[in-house]
């Protein structure tokens, strides 16, 4: 069979469209949606590599931050007190003492109130409250409840009662040299500490 | 001027006509046929960059994605964390913290001298306050509640230091004398009540 040179034409367009088609569905197709799934996974995980490359930066600015506040931080870690050993607020009190010319006890009223334990690593809050009896000149009393109101701890009076000493006045014995005219005063604080053992910033 | 040589019969010329369409049509083919290869290759050539872009991004997230800098995020995040609460409890306690030492100053600042106090008994309390006026909004309002004891000289001067505390503006509320300390016309004793509002820190 001799086919015209029409029909080569028409027989070769027809011949390319049905291999097109052919291409398109079997070696198109699924290279796109391939293409499609890899671009997609490269957008996921360029995301996460630079979600991971933030997260380093942020590290690192904190550290620099960190390093820079070094004494702002030191200064927040300090107000609060160690919960297990409240060594520093007995050392500050003692340090007042003997700078004001005060007579002062630490009531044995001493509690400690510590909420349930938090996760790993939340801080906690606790608070110990102290009760401090001082006598001496209203003065010296104005001035001392001042400095420990004024001090670095992260404290909260919660009470304070003064009573000028008159001659009927009963005193115990650390108070008994006290005169009258001067003040007993009973002030009660709550300050703020935190388990710096296990925590440490 | 030309002439126009036609030697070929009409048959052949149209023959002739239609081999050179054919020929137009195959090479039109070729290039689209081409084309689909070349734009094959770009394809197959993208796949592989996002494919290998891909696999990159991995190797270089696992690596600074490590378990020692795994450790490190953790506990910057749980640096950052505690650091956060520690801040934000501090600036609360600080805001609603009442210094009532600075109330003993004032309050020592306007009594005359013909007034002493006996005892002076300041507790911290709080009370629920609208916003602004009109809103339903809350908020907590903290204060020292007093309630102070002494003796006046004299009634006016009792009277006169009433006036005093009256006309002190924000900082006190509630001012009330028991009516019995009104009872004596020299030395006489008082009781009286009051609200001690922060000027805050």
């Amino acid at each position: 069979m001799i086919l015209t040179t029409k029909t080569q034409i028409k027989l070769s367009i027809l011949l390319f469209l049905g291999l097109t088609c052919l291409i398109v569905i079997f070696v198109y197709r699924p290279l796109f949606l391939n293409l499609k799934n890899n671009s997609e996974n490269l957008t996921k995980k360029a995301k996460d590599f630079f979600q991971v490359e933030k997260e380093i930066k942020s590290v690192e600015s904190f550290k620099e931050i960190t390093q820079e506040k070094a004494t702002v931080f030191s200064f927040l870690d300090d107000s609060f007190l160690n919960f297990s050993a409240p060594v520093e607020f007995f050392e500050f009190l003692e340090g007042l003492v003997r700078q004001d010319n005060l007579l002062v006890d630490i009531s044995p009223n001493v509690r400690a109130i510590g909420p349930k334990e938090g996760e790993e690593g939340e801080v906690v809050f606790k608070s110990i409250e102290f009760e401090v009896l001082s006598g001496g000149s209203f003065e010296d009393t104005l001035r001392f409840l001042k400095e420990i109101e004024h001090s670095p701890f992260l404290l909260e009076t919660l009470e304070v009662s003064l009573d000028k000493i008159t001659e009927k006045t009963t005193l115990s014995e650390e108070f008994s040299s006290l005169r009258a005219g001067e003040v007993l005063c009973r002030a009660r604080f709550k300050v703020t500490a935190k388990e710096k053992d296990a925590i440490s910033n | 001027m030309f002439m126009k040589i036609n030697l070929l019969p009409d048959s052949q010329k149209q023959a002739l006509k239609q081999e050179k369409i054919k020929l137009k049509v195959w090479v039109a083919l070729a290039y689209l046929g081409f084309s689909l290869v070349l734009f094959f290759c770009v394809l197959f050539s993208l796949n592989y960059m996002a494919k290998a872009k891909a696999k990159n991004f991995v190797g270089q997230t696992i690596e600074k994605n490590n378990p020692q800098n795994q450790e490190k995020f953790k506990t910057t995040k749980i640096q950052i964390e505690g650091l956060n609460t520690e801040l934000a409890f501090s600036s609360q306690v600080l805001i609603n913290k009442i210094y009532f030492s600075d109330f003993l100053e004032r309050i020592e600042g306007i009594t005359p001298a013909e007034i002493y106090f006996e005892r002076i008994l300041l507790k911290k309390g709080s009370r629920e306050v609208s916003k602004s006026e009109g809103s339903e909004e809350k908020e907590t309002q903290f204060f020292a509640q007093g309630e102070l004891e002494g003796i006046a000289k004299t009634r006016e001067n009792l009277y006169d230091f009433r006036t005093t505390l009256l006309n002190q503006g924000a900082w006190l509320e509630t001012v009330y004398f028991l009516p019995i300390s009104w009872k004596l016309p020299i030395k006489s004793e008082f009781s009286l009540s009051l609200l001690y509002f922060l000027p805050k820190k």
